[in-house]
């Protein structure tokens, strides 16, 4: 489906479209400039962006809501639910654990991870908590895709570790730390510091 | 001069009986107990084969152990053989497999390892460094 490469920054923009289309009624319909301007670009970049991915809507017409939040929702693999095991059930953790967003957009944490004896065996925001030493036969079991790892940075590699070991092909880091993972995983991070360590620089340099 | 051999397992009595194996091969053989004190060997010691356990202080010390080790220059080209009942004891189906970046090591067996495959490997490794 996916015509030329399309750059990380598209996909991006693709779940912004979705989270706005998902806000609007499925009959209505859009302009590629209505929805540029609800993100702050440009509709050439709208039209662009969903170029990568195929053909959307009528030229001339705009796109029909509905169809398109269904199109896109294809192409980023958001047309099913995505089984999450959470390693680290910290306040981090537990705040993720309690996000009612992951489930709108077919994400369902289904098992958490956590070394403290006084979380396991326990169930938190109604997730079962496990000892992150089981996590090879409870990914299994449980049919899980997606690891989040929101442990401290020292424990983080490990973490890591423990999902690869255990089948997990995909992997949401959210500690400040570097992990390696081997080539056929896919890794993400989200480091809160170094985001916020930029903004500084945009209020300095207005 | 002998070759030198890095033994590292937290498990007493395998790094016994594969020492006196690989000594009797006429191999020099270090031992190490956890990782930190396999890092600090290896850097002072500089074996020509490295065999490293997987689980000792944690489940996965030896995966770590293993890419800290290739971080130094000296310790590139030495071959490490990974020893390891993870998969058994912690009910891994799949194979688990050398990676570059994440798990470099050169080979990676299954425990319970007989001394004698053991040493054979270990010639095999030397020989294929010669090469």
């Amino acid at each position: 489906m996916v015509r030329e490469k399309a750059p990380e920054n598209a996909a991006l923009r693709l779940s912004l479209y979705l989270r706005y289309l998902r806000e609007m009624g499925e009959e209505e319909s859009i302009s590629s400039e209505q929805l540029a301007q609800l993100l702050g670009t440009s509709g050439v970049r709208v039209r662009k962006d969903l170029s990568y991915f195929g053909q959307f809507g009528t030229p001339g017409k705009g796109y029909t809501v509905g169809k398109l939040r269904e199109q896109i929702s294809k192409v980023m693999g958001l047309d099913r639910i995505w089984t999450i095991a959470l390693v680290g059930v910290g306040k981090l953790g537990t705040a993720l654990l309690g996000y009612p967003g992951f489930r709108k957009s077919g994400f369902h944490i289904k098992v958490g991870f956590d070394v403290k004896p006084n979380k396991i065996g326990r169930k938190i925001a109604g997730v079962p908590i496990h000892h992150p030493y089981q996590m090879p036969r409870i990914i299994r079991e449980q049919k899980i895709h997606i690891g989040i790892i929101a442990v401290p940075a020292e424990a983080a590699q490990e973490a890591a570790d423990l999902l690869i070991i255990s089948g997990i092909k995909a992997i949401l880091n959210f500690s400040p730390a570097r992990i390696t993972v081997p080539f056929y995983v896919k890794l993400r991070n989200v480091d809160f510091a170094s985001q916020l360590e930029v903004i500084p620089y945009y209020i300095v340099n207005r | 001069m002998k070759k030198k051999v890095l033994l590292v397992d937290d498990e007493a009595d395998f790094v016994e009986i594969n020492k006196a194996a690989l000594e009797n091969k006429g191999y020099q053989v270090v031992v190490a107990y956890d990782g930190k004190e396999a890092l600090s060997k290896a850097l002072e010691e500089k074996p020509d084969v490295i065999i490293l356990d997987v689980m000792m202080t944690t489940k996965t010390e030896g995966f770590d152990v293993s890419r800290k080790l290739r971080r130094h220059k000296e310790m590139q080209d030495v071959p490490i053989i990974m020893l390891t009942a993870i998969r058994e004891r912690m009910d891994i189906k799949w194979k688990i497999q050398p990676d570059e970046e994440w798990l470099p090591v050169t080979e990676f067996l299954e425990k319970p390892v007989a001394p004698e495959k053991l040493t054979e490997k270990v010639e095999e490794m030397l020989k294929r460094k010669k090469k």
